[in-house]
């Protein structure tokens, strides 16, 4: 019997001999845990006088990191990995690139998404610095502003890089493919791949390499979302539904959404429509979605195994997405994961070795973290943290795995939940308020044996709606609170029995 | 006699304000306080009281008296409330004080004189129809504040506080009375077209400052009530059932004004009325308030816009027979702003407010309203003969069917009147002016004196008496006379305090002739300027009948020594490199204070540097900027000369002369002038030092998909991707990355040094048919180009590589070693292809003038540059600006290829 489940029984037996009141009492003497007890948190040096909006990231063979920026630099970190910043050094790679939001080596190049073009960029005399500067693909067009941007993804197994293609402003498309993901295949040549995008802020595969972009609120977005680039699928914003004539019928084009409406009404007239997998309620888990990620470390980064990570600009934080299939589409729940980044956090890597790098820019959009551009490393320090591990659907409410064991007492108490539900309205006007609110009814939450799964039935689900659950009064056998005791589930469809 | 009008009067006596006499501004100012009469004050009433459309000058005198010509009556009906007529016909004076109009009716009986009265107002008011609508209490505010800064008080009185009325002012009649919104907007907007004598000036304002400018003045008019409405009390987050609440309040109102109760917060209202729609057929209502409200036709609910929230707009359509439809609006207002607008448009009609289409009952009692209830034909027809008889079409021309109305009275010449009586009094038969002693004086001189000299007036007094009728003087001195009199000085305001006096008193003319471009004077009279932005004051537009002949007349009179400099010491490229680098904030620093287009200064804001050599004369700029004081006594504005010492003495020599002339020559690209440094904010220069310095993004003149490249040599590219060609060379610094580096980085942005030499944004190879086939423009992917990317070498220069179907083409720019300060650029183009290529042509560059192909294969462009081509090709030639060269590619073990060297010096 090891140490700590003694200390376990011993604090068992207290809690059987005293009193509710004083219970609680003990546990305020001792502070909660913090995220930054399981994953800390470091700053990378970045030399002063370079500015250095990470907006792309990338490791490359010889083990540095590839940091791309907003300004149009790529610098390489050597040492990325080491265990203090001061054994790190930063060299200039490349510069004057347009507005980087994509890194990924691949075929011994540096596949970049800059805003005009997939370029590939080698260096051919191996001096740490790009000298061929190849253009993949500019099978899109700009026009000058602003807001055209482009994010390109890691190349996937066919060797392809995604580019989902924000619109001309909130609204329009004005020049070809603007509100479109495109995939830019391995000779070059471009597959009109999704249209009814708005304005992305990040783009990334899950474990099975399906590919998921996150989109923000605005028109025919009521909050953030991340959405499966389902190839031929509709994302929402017919904005750029211009250019199927340039698909010769590749793509079909789906019907013109009816403003006011919600997603799940209008998928059930054309399911072209992909719906939103997992809504970020807003402010709530953030006001703008970017980067995505899968832990696939085989565990170094933690027990959250394949599931996906979501950082938010606005709240400079780090969000985490579970998803599962149901009807044949992807839907799931996001919880916080970690706050406290410097700048907000715009490009998310994951290092097989478990490390998780996180640029930052606050500029032209404000953020939570008040500097004006940050590159952080997190890594798991090996404690797990008390959480909801996994969150699922059934036909008659939901199956929650924890990343403990639960205390059967608290959990088996329905008065440790609460749940609400409500969804977006789904129109061309910019946002949505949350609306349709509902109030299911938790009839029972059965804990499983290993205490390590609940199961809530429960009365009144709701299709198409977030059902926002807080867990507050659960607790570990540990006697600890959830670290994150609240998830957003977007329950576009009900599991049949 | 200029100088006995010389004594400027800045003050009035209090008796003069409220005389029944007609008030000239420039009479009042120069004339009304002498003793003495004089001629140019008679001369100057002759004509603005009109009495030459009646009493004609005889050939001699024409050009001594200039004619004010009175108010356009066509169409009157439209724009003049009736009651407003008569009450006008009846007593000019008591209805509008101080006005030029006279009493032609005096000497009838009471009795006889409302009945003429009577029949003239039913002529004038059959010419149209008033069509009222109500006034919203927002543009009341924002017309209060353009009234009292746009400069409508440099003419008129204060319409509110205790302010005195000022001496000198054109008053006006109880302008609700006279106008409907529509009416006075339009001529506001437009005043010249009715009052063509120009006296009134138009401030060149847009449809919504002309309304409302007009909101304010009419903010005293009652409009007939067009709804009845409920008020209740209580606190509500969405509308509630009204039908099941009692009302606090019941009443009728006009318009959708919904404070009607004692409440501001925690209200609502139910309006009712009736809608008359002209014409069946689909409309969209539009309706927003803040908070929740919702709008219902003949019972049936069209558009909610219901909760709580800021004010917001729904609209939605409605299918509507022509004719009347109950209309009903509820209303709930929680806290903060309340407001609520309701428009229609659809079937001809723009979008406005409902309130046109309400049913507005007509007074029942015609003495209660202001307007005569309708126009009976008989009295309109002996109206219009008395309108002919007694003179009134002398002086206003009135058009009925096209046909402009005329008089059918005869009058004395002007030279007979001599020792009569007539106008100048109360004479039988004729018409009563009104004039003071002091008016019927000046007149009787300016006629007698008439009689004996041919009037010759010189130059000045042809410019003062334009000063005096136009009141010109009322905002600028010239010389001695005018400026702003202290009781209006507080009138004149600026954005920028900071600047003093300069930035809100507009400019002294006194060098005007010497100092403007006739081209820029005219324009200003014609048309009006804004081109001092901080000054809330606008100079209005005169147009150009009554003021056109000024700008000669300065020209001649006013006088500046001229400046000797030699022009030709340096060359033109050196000269505008200098003056760029004198005015940025490395030089002289006049950015610091001057706008620069629509960069702004980082000090104050004062006028553009862009459109000095456009408006100003050199020898006045000259001798300005190296001794402001002695020319503006009170101008911030200092030197960069100080006793003619040079503070910068490596630029051009250290010679004044030249340092100024390069400043100018500099400003005289006006627009189009390179932005000089220390200009727009946030500046991140780009730094070039030994290797090459790249930068893509939106540059301006080289596409959104731009490559700019700086070199180590100090000459800078920008090559267009989209297009395929070098777009744009340039030397000096390279570029300013701050447009793009801050905020979200909108825009485009242009080179940062100086010379820049734009080639074009198009391709520089193509396949043509024939040698007369168009040069590709457009989408140029669909046409064969493809970008393909570039490879840094020596000193991470780029060969840039692009194709066109079968050929690859590298091309690698770079700058002379050893140049200077104005490298060359020389150009390598490789191409290479499997197949024969017998059409391929080079057009490396587009003359903006012209291209001339020189004996000794130099080839000059547009008179200021060179360029050379050698290398794999034909015989050079030119189409109109363009200059192409035939490829002739070589065939080397079945691979076709060239080499072409391209030289550009500029």
């Amino acid at each position: 019997m090891s140490k700590a489940r003694l200390i376990f029984l011993t604090l068992v037996g207290l809690v059987l001999t005293i009193p509710a009141s004083q219970q609680i009492q003990a546990q305020q003497d001792q502070p909660n845990p913090t995220e930054e007890d399981y994953y800390p948190l470091l700053q990378l040096p970045i030399p002063e006088g370079v500015v250095l909006e990470a907006s792309a990231l990338e490791m490359m063979p010889n083990n540095k990191l590839a940091v791309a920026s907003r300004r149009g630099d790529i610098y390489v970190v050597t040492n990325p990995l080491a265990e203090t910043a001061e054994q790190m050094e930063f060299s200039l790679y490349a510069s004057g690139l347009h507005e980087i939001l994509g890194l990924s080596f691949h075929d011994g190049g540096l596949f970049t998404t800059q805003r005009c073009e997939v370029t590939k960029i080698v260096d051919l005399d191996q001096d740490d610095q790009g000298d061929l500067f190849q253009t993949v693909s500019d099978g899109w067009e700009i026009n000058g502003d602003y807001h055209e941007y482009a994010f390109g993804s890691k190349v996937d197994k066919e060797g392809n890089t995604w580019v989902v293609l924000c619109l001309t402003g909130s609204f329009n498309s004005n020049v070809p493919y603007r509100g479109w993901c495109l995939r830019i295949n391995k000779d070059g040549s471009v597959t009109p791949t999704c249209s009814g995008i708005r304005s992305p802020g990040g783009i990334g595969a899950n474990h099975l390499g399906d590919m998921f972009y996150t989109d923000n609120q605005g028109p025919w977005n009521g909050t953030c979302g991340l959405k499966w680039l389902r190839k031929g699928a509709f994302m929402g914003h017919p904005g750029g539904n211009r250019w199927f004539e340039l698909t010769d019928g590749a793509v079909k084009k789906p019907a013109e959404p009816e403003s006011g409406s919600r997603i799940m009404t209008e998928f059930d007239k054309d399911p072209t429509l992909e719906p939103t997998a997992v809504f970020f309620p807003y402010n709530k888990m953030g006001k703008s979605a970017s980067g995505i990620l899968c832990d696939t470390t085989g565990g170094k980064f933690g027990v959250f195994e394949n599931q996906l990570f979501v950082g938010d600009q606005s709240a400079s934080t780090v969000m985490r997405v579970f998803m599962e299939k149901v009807d044949g589409h992807y839907q799931g729940v996001c919880f916080p994961f970690r706050e406290g980044f410097g700048s907000g956090s715009l490009s998310l890597h994951l290092d097989p070795s478990g490390a998780m790098f996180v640029g930052g820019t606050n500029r032209g959009w404000g953020s939570r973290g008040n500097k004006p551009f940050a590159l952080e490393r997190i890594h798991w320090n090996g404690k797990v943290p008390f959480e909801i591990h996994e969150m699922r659907a059934k036909s008659d409410g939901f199956e929650l795995t924890f990343t403990h064991p639960v205390d059967k007492e608290t959990a088996a108490d329905l008065a440790s939940y609460k749940m609400t539900t409500y969804t977006y309205i789904y129109q061309s006007s910019y946002g949505s308020p949350e609306v349709d609110h509902t109030e299911p009814v938790i009839k029972s939450a059965t804990v499983s044996d290993d205490g390590k799964s609940v199961r809530l039935v429960i009365d009144g689900l709701q299709r198409g709606h977030v059902h926002e659950l807080h867990a507050a009064g659960l607790r570990s056998t540990e006697a600890l609170p959830l670290l994150h005791s609240e998830a957003y589930y977007t329950l576009n469809f009900i599991p049949k029995k | 006699m200029l100088r006995r009008i010389c004594i400027a009067l800045t003050f009035f006596l209090p008796s003069l304000l409220s005389a029944q006499h007609p008030v000239v501004p420039g009479y009042e100012r120069f004339y009304s306080q002498d003793e003495d009469p004089s001629v140019e004050a008679g001369l100057l009433l002759l004509g603005e009281l009109n009495c030459v459309s009646c009493h004609q000058p005889g050939e001699s005198l024409q050009s001594a008296v200039s004619v004010k010509t009175a108010p356009v009556l066509s169409d009157v009906g439209s724009r003049i409330r009736s009651g407003f007529i008569k009450s006008f016909l009846q007593d000019p004076h008591g209805a509008k004080p101080g006005t030029t109009m006279p009493d032609v009716l005096a000497e009838l009986d009471a009795e006889a004189k409302q009945k003429v009265v009577e029949e003239l107002t039913h002529f004038l008011a059959s010419t149209g129809a008033v069509n009222d609508s109500a006034i919203s209490p927002g543009d009341v505010n924002k017309g209060r504040t353009h009234f009292n800064t746009f400069g409508c008080l440099a003419c008129h009185n204060p319409q509110e506080g205790d302010r005195q009325a000022i001496g000198a002012s054109v008053a006006f009649p109880e302008l609700s009375k006279k106008y409907t919104l529509s009416s006075l907007s339009q001529f506001l907007q437009n005043p010249h077209q009715t009052r063509p004598a120009g006296r009134m000036p138009s401030l060149n304002l847009n449809d919504n400052e002309a309304k409302e400018i007009a909101s304010f003045l009419l903010r005293d008019l009652k409009l007939p009530d067009n709804l009845k409405f409920k008020y209740y009390e209580g606190n509500w987050s969405k509308l509630p059932d009204f039908s099941m609440l009692e009302p606090k309040l019941e009443g009728a109102t006009s318009g959708f004004g919904v404070i009607l109760g004692n409440r501001t917060d925690n209200f609502g209202i139910v309006f009712s009325g009736t809608l008359v729609i002209p014409k069946t057929g689909e409309y969209t209502i539009h309706l927003g308030s803040d908070d929740g409200s919702r709008l219902l036709i003949d019972g049936k609910q069209i558009v909610i816009v219901d909760g709580i929230h800021p004010h917001q707009f729904k609209n939605a359509k409605a299918n509507l027979t022509a004719g009347e439809h109950e209309l009903v609006i509820e209303y709930f207002d929680g806290s903060a702003h309340n407001t609520l607008e309701a428009l229609i448009e659809g079937q001809g009609l723009g979008k406005q407010s409902l309130t046109g289409l309400l049913y507005t009952p007509k007074p029942k009692d015609p003495v209660e309203s202001n307007d005569l209830v309708a126009v009976d034909a008989g009295k309109a027809a002996v109206g219009a003969k008395h309108f002919t008889s007694l003179g009134c079409a002398d002086c206003h021309q009135l058009k009925q069917d096209d046909q402009l109305l005329a008089s059918a009275k005869q009058y004395q010449g002007l030279e007979n009147l001599i020792g009569k009586q007539g106008c100048l009094t109360k004479a039988v038969g004729s018409p009563h002016y009104a004039l003071s002693p002091k008016q019927q004086a000046d007149i009787r001189k300016a006629i007698a004196y008439l009689e004996e000299v041919e009037y010759q007036p010189e130059m000045p007094e042809k410019i003062h008496r334009t000063f005096v009728t136009m009141n010109c003087y009322t905002c600028h001195q010239r010389g001695e006379l005018g400026g702003v009199v202290d009781a209006r000085k507080d009138f004149f305001i600026t954005t920028q305090k900071e600047m003093g006096d300069e930035a809100r008193i507009p400019p002294p003319l006194g060098d005007t002739g010497v100092k403007l471009q006739q081209s820029w004077l005219k324009d200003v009279l014609g048309n009006g300027t804004k081109v001092r932005p901080y000054m809330l004051t606008r100079m209005p537009k005169f147009g150009n009948e009554q003021v056109a002949h000024l700008p000669e007349l300065f020209e001649q009179v006013d006088e500046l020594k001229p400046v000797d400099h030699a022009q030709d010491v340096f060359s033109e490229k050196k000269l505008k490199v200098s003056g760029r680098r004198l005015v940025g904030s490395k030089g002289y620093s006049c950015v610091k204070c001057h706008v620069f287009g629509n960069q702004k200064a980082s000090g104050v804001q004062a006028l553009s540097m862009t459109t000095m050599t456009k408006r100003l004369k050199y020898d006045w700029f000259h001798q300005y900027v190296i001794n402001p004081v002695a020319m503006r006594p009170l101008t911030r504005m200092p030197t960069a000369w100080p006793n003619g010492q040079v503070l910068l003495p490596q630029v051009l020599d250290g010679t004044v002369d030249q340092q100024v002339y390069s400043i100018w020559k500099y400003l005289e690209d006006g627009d189009k002038a390179s932005i000089p440094q220390g200009v727009g904010g946030n500046q991140i220069e780009l730094y070039v030092f030994d290797e090459a310095v790249m930068y893509r993004n939106f540059i301006q003149g080289a596409g959104p998909r731009a490559i700019g490249v700086g070199y180590p040599e100090r000459a800078n590219v920008a090559f267009d991707a989209n297009q395929m060609g070098l777009a744009l060379l340039w030397h000096g610094s390279f570029i300013d990355a701050g447009k793009h580096w801050t905020g979200r980085g909108q825009g485009f942005q242009p080179p940062l040094g100086d010379n820049v030499l734009t080639l074009g944004q198009s391709p520089t190879l193509a396949s043509l048919e024939s040698r007369e086939a168009t040069w590709p423009a457009g989408e140029l992917k669909k046409q064969g180009y493809q970008f393909l990317g570039y490879q840094l070498g020596e000193k991470r220069k780029p060969t840039f590589f692009y194709k066109l179907n079968d050929v690859l083409i590298t091309d690698f720019p770079n700058p002379e070693s050893e140049g200077g300060e104005f490298p060359a650029l020389d150009r390598t183009i490789n191409l290479k292809s499997d197949q024969e290529q017998l059409d391929l042509f080079l057009r490396p560059l587009v003359a903006s003038q012209q291209v001339e192909l020189g004996d000794d294969g130099v080839i000059a462009v547009d008179g200021e540059w060179k360029f050379k081509v050698a290398g794999d090709v034909g015989e050079p030639f030119v189409r109109g600006k363009e200059l192409l060269v035939p490829v002739e590619l070589r065939n080397v073990d079945g691979q076709f290829v060239g080499e072409v060297k391209l030289r550009y010096e500029w």
